[in-house]
């Protein structure tokens, strides 16, 4: 076995992938909180145990995320958008050239050369608009857990718009959208709509299908509103949350 | 109601501030209060700052002369005593420098680049105000005494140009402001007379202020100081092309421009470049620095840099390279001539984004990539910095036009986003 983890430690989650011989054969999540490096062994320890590995196996870990600093035994260290790139471009069979991640406190637009590498970006500055962090604040508000979003999506009702681009602002649209009755549907749509706005304005003009990863790609409601947005075909990875930690033990193979 | 409650000064302004620095602090002692908050923690970031610099392995006792020099009190008051001559206030670096030395005043660039000084800035200014100008409001609260000198007001970008209306705002008893007309369209055909005209008229203003009357020898004198300066600048510069120079201590340097007498800053200039000469070259992957300004204390983008291993190679901001970035090209030795040929120089030099044609941004940085083979531009946008925004759109284009790689950091004064900055220098670095 040649295993390689990649651990990518964000804002809100901490996620590791297992992998051996190119293939992801593991993966976890605990949420971030003080302690990330304690978080981060005990999160390969589960690894180990769920997978039935001794802990003698000769294994490698790479960091990334945020926190990758915090992880002090990492192999190697290396940054999202990097380990990004390269995690989508293999799970996308070598297709990816546009991508957007939306991660817990950022939003990632990523461009790819033909090679998987990466070769130009942008990302939010400090604004929590269209993050994960927004959708959060939303479902806080909303008293309704995130899960919950593509399903309650589909309900009818007038159609509305969430127009501010800052978190704070919207929330209070939000609320007064809540206070003239609007049901949960036209306000899940009208956020779904919000992020995508806010992503399509990062990625610009797409050459052709554009890849959704980060914990928030898993919203089909997402997805949809994101192809209503920029036109054209937005495909997801399986397990799109764990792209960049996958693409972190990648970094790791020869 | 209290100006702390004010929050649009359009339609409420708040009281003035300040009237004179003895009878405001005599009379309200919550404005004591906060001049003495405001003067601790300016202070005190820039001892981290300069403690910071003093501690890095490369200090050696040549950056010493320009820590030491930031080290000192630099009110207006203290510096007047210090020089024995008359301090006036510049904002913009479009007028000639030589002026102030042919008529022995002692300019001081009006310009702040302190958190601390940003954040004791008055209630009630716009949100997304340019951060160099709040933090030179907040300045002005630590000592009112800048805000009493004359200015001198080049209308560059909208934030400069409405900024005394804005300082009129919360301060009174402020010294004259002479407003330097800017033309735009440079390519336009009067638009050099136009500028020769502010010029002179500015020429005119400052030998009343100066109480002098100077004539050719000494803009002539002037010159030729200002020249060696340049020089010094220049080789500096040419050392960074290599490498040699870490970002930080260069514009360490071009700050404390307005701190010394130009013959002292030449000298510590050019011990300096001796110092670097046989330096080993920075391993890491060479960058440009472009966009608004990087001002002391404010050198948090560069300390980033600096932590990944990357380094500055060039740059053209106003408060680097560009702070005296063309030789004077003399053909007319007589006081018109002069004039007229310093007129050109501040006008053909200046880089900023605020002129209509701006397709000159791109020459000086592919200039300098055929010197120094770097592949990437970082452009340093400040929140609030229309021009420079605008600018960046443009620019990021043109470069990917000619195979250089761009990336665009927002930021302000604050030290949180770091973390973000961080993030997208190390991917920037593995796009190179």
């Amino acid at each position: 076995m040649n295993l390689k983890v990649g651990l990518d430690l964000g804002s809100t989650a901490i996620k590791a992938a297992f992998v051996d011989s190119l293939e992801t054969i593991w993966t976890g999540v605990e949420p971030t909180a003080p302690g990330q490096e304690t978080i981060a062994l005990a999160l390969i320890e589960k690894g180990f145990r769920e997978l039935g590995l001794s802990k003698d196996e000769n294994y490698q870990v790479a960091s990334t995320g945020y926190g990758k600093n915090l992880y002090r035994s990492a192999d190697l260290k290396l940054d999202e958008l990097t380990a990004n790139a390269s995690g989508l471009f293999r799970l996308s069979g070598g297709k990816a050239r546009e991508a957007v991640n939306i991660g817990g406190q950022d939003i990632k637009v990523l461009k790819l050369a033909s090679d998987g590498k990466l070769v130009d970006f942008r990302m939010n500055d400090k604004c929590a608009a269209g993050t994960g962090r927004f959708f959060e604040l939303a479902a806080r508000l909303l008293d309704t857990p995130l899960s919950k979003f593509p399903e309650l999506a589909q309900f009818g009702g007038e159609d509305v718009e969430i127009n501010s681009t800052c978190a704070v602002f919207a929330e209070s649209e939000i609320v007064s959208l809540m206070s003239r009755g609007v049901g949960l549907g036209p306000i899940i749509r009208a956020l779904h709509a919000s992020v995508a706005k806010r992503a399509a304005g990062l990625l610009g003009r797409p050459q052709g299908a554009v890849w959704l990863d980060g914990g928030p790609a898993m919203n089909g409601g997402l997805v949809e509103a994101l192809e209503d947005e920029l036109m054209t075909e937005v495909r997801v990875v399986p397990n799109p949350q764990f792209t960049v930690a996958y693409g972190a033990a990648l970094a790791l193979f020869p | 109601m209290t100006s702390s409650e004010n929050n649009n000064p359009s339609e409420n302004p708040a009281p003035p501030l300040a009237k004179t620095q003895a009878d405001s602090e005599a009379a309200n002692p919550r404005l004591e209060r906060l001049r003495a908050r405001a003067r601790e923690r300016i202070d005190q970031e820039i001892k981290s700052e300069l403690a910071a610099l003093t501690a890095r392995p490369d200090f050696h006792q040549t950056v010493g002369y320009f820590t030491n020099l930031l080290s000192q009190d630099l009110s207006p008051k203290a510096m007047k005593q210090r020089f024995g001559r008359e301090i006036v206030g510049l904002m913009c670096l479009q007028v000639p420098l030589e002026f102030f030395l042919a008529l022995d005043l002692q300019p001081l660039r009006l310009y702040g680049g302190s958190l601390s000084a940003a954040k004791s800035a008055p209630p009630g200014l716009p949100a997304l105000m340019c951060p160099i100008l709040r933090s030179l409001m907040g300045e002005i609260i630590k000592d009112p005494a800048l805000g009493e000198l004359d200015w001198i007001v080049p209308t560059t970008c909208d934030w400069v140009s409405g900024f005394e209306s804005l300082r009129n705002l919360f301060f009174e008893a402020a010294g004259s402001v002479r407003v330097v007309e800017l033309p735009r369209r440079k390519e336009y055909p009067l638009a050099g007379e136009r500028w020769l005209s502010e010029v002179a008229g500015l020429w005119e203003y400052l030998k009343k202020i100066s109480k002098r009357r100077p004539g050719r020898k000494e803009l002539l004198a002037a010159i030729n100081s200002m020249e060696k300066a340049r020089s010094a600048l220049g080789r500096l510069s040419a050392l960074r092309r290599k490498g040699q120079v870490p970002a930080v201590y260069f514009f360490l340097v071009t700050f404390s421009f307005f701190f010394d007498s130009v013959p002292d800053w030449t000298k510590a200039v050019n011990d300096l470049c001796d110092r670097f000469q046989g330096q080993k070259p920075a391993p890491g992957p060479g960058l440009f620095l472009t966009g608004s300004p990087i001002i002391f204390p404010n050198f948090k983008l560069l300390r980033l840099v600096d932590e990944l291993g990357l380094t500055i190679v060039g740059d053209d901001m106003c408060s680097g390279e560009r702070l005296l970035f063309r030789h004077v090209a003399l053909k007319d030795t007589s006081e018109d001539g002069i004039l007229r040929a310093l007129a050109e120089t501040t006008h053909d030099g200046c880089l900023c984004p605020v002129y209509v044609e701006n397709k000159r941004r791109l020459g000086p940085i592919m200039e300098a990539a055929r010197e120094a083979d770097f592949k990437g531009v970082v452009f340093h946008l400040l929140k609030g910095c229309h021009p420079y925004e605008m600018d960046s759109l443009t620019l990021e284009r043109d470069l990917f036009e000619n195979d250089l790689r761009f990336v665009r950091l927002e930021t302000d004064y604050a030290p949180e986003d770091s973390l973000n900055l961080m993030t997208r220098l190390e991917a920037f670095r593995s796009t190179l």
